[in-house]
């Protein structure tokens, strides 16, 4: 027959034994945890120089360093990321658009999916022309 | 025979063992094979450890000498890429053994679920291994491996535990470096031990049956002597593949200039034909999946005596074919069939 005073007694002493355990390893978890995947990430110059826009020519133009890529259309400019959207390597630029060499994601001139696993469209990042002309890209949004 | 005083080692058999177990057709050796990989593994893998730099411009450097400078480097670099692989294919082969056999019924499902954690270790180790070299091939599977961590459960967390900083750098090399030559390899061998010992507890490879004679031999010498000879085969075999397919170095990794088009190594690259389908109908969804049917379905599998029910048995392992068929095609397509940007070649 089943003696309820020992189950309970043996079923309070489990459910210690797993409450401790289990604290301990939640704690010790965090705080290892965050320490071990601190982003560690260092704030840098976001706003980065790419020229005056006399010298910008018109179409696509590609600043792999900043891996960015502006579009000029007259006088009007955009930068887009050249990170890709899909899993993050590095597209190309064409006279008809983007490709990407990793898994075959196509753009268009503004960025936007043509073909290929790409989600969206390519970042799209703020651009300033400051009265001296020179234009500056923000390449904030692409280090978060 | 010597029984009474057995030396630790000859504690891995029983003092006797099923001779059905013995014939070579019971194993294929399989299991035997995994750990000669795993002793080539650790044997070359501490050769390496002695020249090998962890940092993103010395590990390439590092990689550069070992292959030209150093004497026989070359060659211990080979074997132990071509054990690396030779040990990942011999998994999947022991696991569609084990799947083929139902043996994952009663007692014999711990043991099972050790050998599935033993696979993804054994598959991490491997992928971590990859990403040393810092070549080309290795800086665009980490960046696209690091994004697609963060489609999984808990993904930001995994990403910045490998990345250790806003970028690829030397942090990243470092972790990866840990986790290859020290966290993984402890792992592998605590949960091996513990695998064998399994066997032992589970009274050998076989459940004892009606229907075959239980004849048992000694383990000293007709276990050790088979597992000798195969250890030795499995030496040959890899130093022979080692000699006539010397491991490639890719150019060394240029982070904004990813080569067009960049393919993964020939083990990984349908992953990445999977991938160009959808992260999340090639990637997220087939290894959750996967993992969940192949941990789980074979406990449901089995009866409640803890034999495997015929169809179900059947079953799981035309799974296991079919899932391994896919990726063998999409291998297939991914290093033939795609050139430059990824686009169909016919
Ligand atoms: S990373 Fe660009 S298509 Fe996959």
């Amino acid at each position: 027959m089943c003696n309820t005073k020992e189950s309970r007694r043996k079923f309070l002493k489990k459910a210690v034994q797993v409450a401790g355990v289990a604290t301990g390893l939640g704690l010790t978890g965090t705080v290892a945890g965050q320490y071990i995947a601190f982003p560690n990430t260092i704030v840098p110059v976001l706003k980065k120089s790419v020229g005056m826009l006399a010298e910008i020519p018109q179409g696509i133009s590609t600043y792999r360093n900043f891996q960015v890529a502006i579009i000029r259309n007259n006088d009007h400019v955009t930068a887009k990321s050249l990170v890709c959207t899909h899993l993050g390597c590095i597209v190309s630029a064409s006279t008809k658009g983007f490709t990407c060499p990793c898994h075959g994601s196509r753009f268009d001139m503004q960025g936007n999916v043509v073909s290929g696993p790409a989600p969206k469209a390519l970042v799209s990042l703020p651009v300033e022309v400051s009265a001296q002309g020179e234009v500056f890209v923000d390449i904030g949004t692409m280090l978060s | 025979m010597a029984v009474q005083s057995r030396g630790f080692w000859a504690h891995i058999h029983a003092p006797k063992v099923y001779s059905r177990s013995l014939c070579f057709t019971a194993t294929f050796g399989l299991g035997v094979g995994l750990l000669s990989c795993m002793l080539l593994l650790f044997f070359t893998g501490a050769l390496l450890l002695f020249t090998y730099i962890p940092s993103m411009q010395g590990a390439y450097s590092s990689l550069q000498e070992i292959t030209w400078s150093y004497p026989y480097g070359h060659f211990i670099r080979t074997v132990h890429n071509i054990s690396g692989t030779v040990f990942v294919i011999l998994l999947a082969l022991h696991f569609f053994r084990v799947l083929w056999a139902g043996a994952y019924g009663g007692t014999r499902y711990k043991n099972y679920v050790i050998g599935v954690s033993l696979m993804g270790l054994g598959l991490c180790t491997f992928v971590t291994g990859y990403i040393l070299p810092m070549d080309q091939v290795a800086y665009w599977a980490l960046t696209v491996g690091l994004t697609l961590l963060e489609y999984f459960p808990a993904g930001n967390f995994l990403k910045h535990l490998v990345l250790g900083g806003a970028t690829i750098d030397t942090p990243t090399v470092v972790r990866l470096y840990f986790m290859h030559v020290a966290v993984f390899p402890l792992l592998l061998v605590l949960l091996s031990f513990l695998h064998l010992w399994r066997v032992r507890k589970d009274n050998g490879l076989y459940v004892q049956s009606k229907k075959h004679s239980v004849q048992k031999l000694t383990a000293d010498p007709h276990a050790y002597i088979r597992e000798a000879t195969l250890f030795i085969v499995t030496v040959i075999a890899i130093l022979l593949i080692a000699h006539f397919f010397p491991a490639s170095l890719e150019p060394r990794a240029a982070p904004l200039y990813p080569p067009n088009p960049v393919k993964a190594i020939w083990l990984l690259v349908g992953t990445q034909e999977l991938l160009s389908f959808s992260v999340f109908w090639g990637g997220v969804i087939p290894i959750v999946l996967c993992s969940i049917f192949f941990v789980f379905y074979p406990r449901v599998a089995c009866d409640q005596y803890g034999h495997p029910i015929q169809s179900r048995r059947y079953f799981l392992f035309s799974t296991a074919i079919s899932v391994t068929a896919i990726y063998i095609g999409c291998t297939i397509v991914a290093i033939w069939f795609r050139g430059p940007n990824w686009l169909l070649l016919y």
